[in-house]
């Protein structure tokens, strides 16, 4: 192949990429909701403090009674 | 010679992988609360003309024939990969803190140094060979 035909080549194949850049085939697609923030999930920071301090609270819960019913059966 | 093509197929592939890189490892796909996107995405924009342009000067080096010619196209893949791995440093343009751009960023930090790489040994070739002659 010749210098000058590669040249004329290598311009088709800039311009094929300038056309996949401008119409966003080189990257995934946005999501369309335009309010969320930094992070990958799709709840809100409230909901998310919400559930995560629900779940610390269930967690604790749990584990307490699980001390209680054996100090229980320490009494007995 | 033969090393010279190898480094060069190498060249080629490696600026292909960075090519289609953030659609084998996405980039986050939010958007800002005023709706524009974020910061990773025009990084990753720039970064596929970069490597666009890796990818055409890699391919060249199988069609050129001089030395000097083969010797600035090595050089300007070690630019090309430099740049690659400076795009989405805070002070140039930059990248959001989620998990999925710091991945992507990981990869294409290997690929563009192994680029830079690449091109050193081509600019190593062909500078012995053009001593040689």
């Amino acid at each position: 192949m010749t210098v000058q035909k590669f040249l004329a080549i290598a311009f088709l194949i800039f311009l094929l990429g300038i056309g996949i850049l401008y119409t966003g085939v080189n990257r995934v697609p946005f999501r369309n909701n335009g309010n969320h923030e930094h992070h990958q999930s799709t709840l809100s920071t409230a909901a998310v403090a919400l559930n995560s301090s629900r779940d610390f609270l269930i967690t604790m819960l749990t584990s307490n009674m699980g001390i209680i019913s054996e100090n229980k059966k320490g009494v007995d | 010679m033969k090393k010279y093509k190898l480094l060069s197929w190498i060249a080629v592939f490696i600026s292909l992988f960075l090519l289609v890189l953030p659609r084998l490892v996405p980039i986050c796909d939010g958007l800002t609360k005023t709706g524009s996107p974020m910061t990773c995405h025009y990084t990753y924009q720039a970064e596929f003309i970069i490597t666009l342009l890796a990818v055409i000067v890699s391919a060249a080096l199988l069609v050129l024939r001089a030395n000097e010619a083969r010797l600035l196209a090595g050089f300007i893949i070690i630019l090309l990969g430099i740049s690659s791995i400076l795009l989405p440093q805070s002070w140039a343009i930059g990248i959001c803190e989620n998990g999925s751009c710091l991945k992507t960023t990981f990869f294409l930090t290997i690929g563009a140094a192994l680029l830079a790489v690449t091109g050193a040994g081509i600019v190593w070739t062909a500078w012995g060979s053009s001593k040689d002659s």
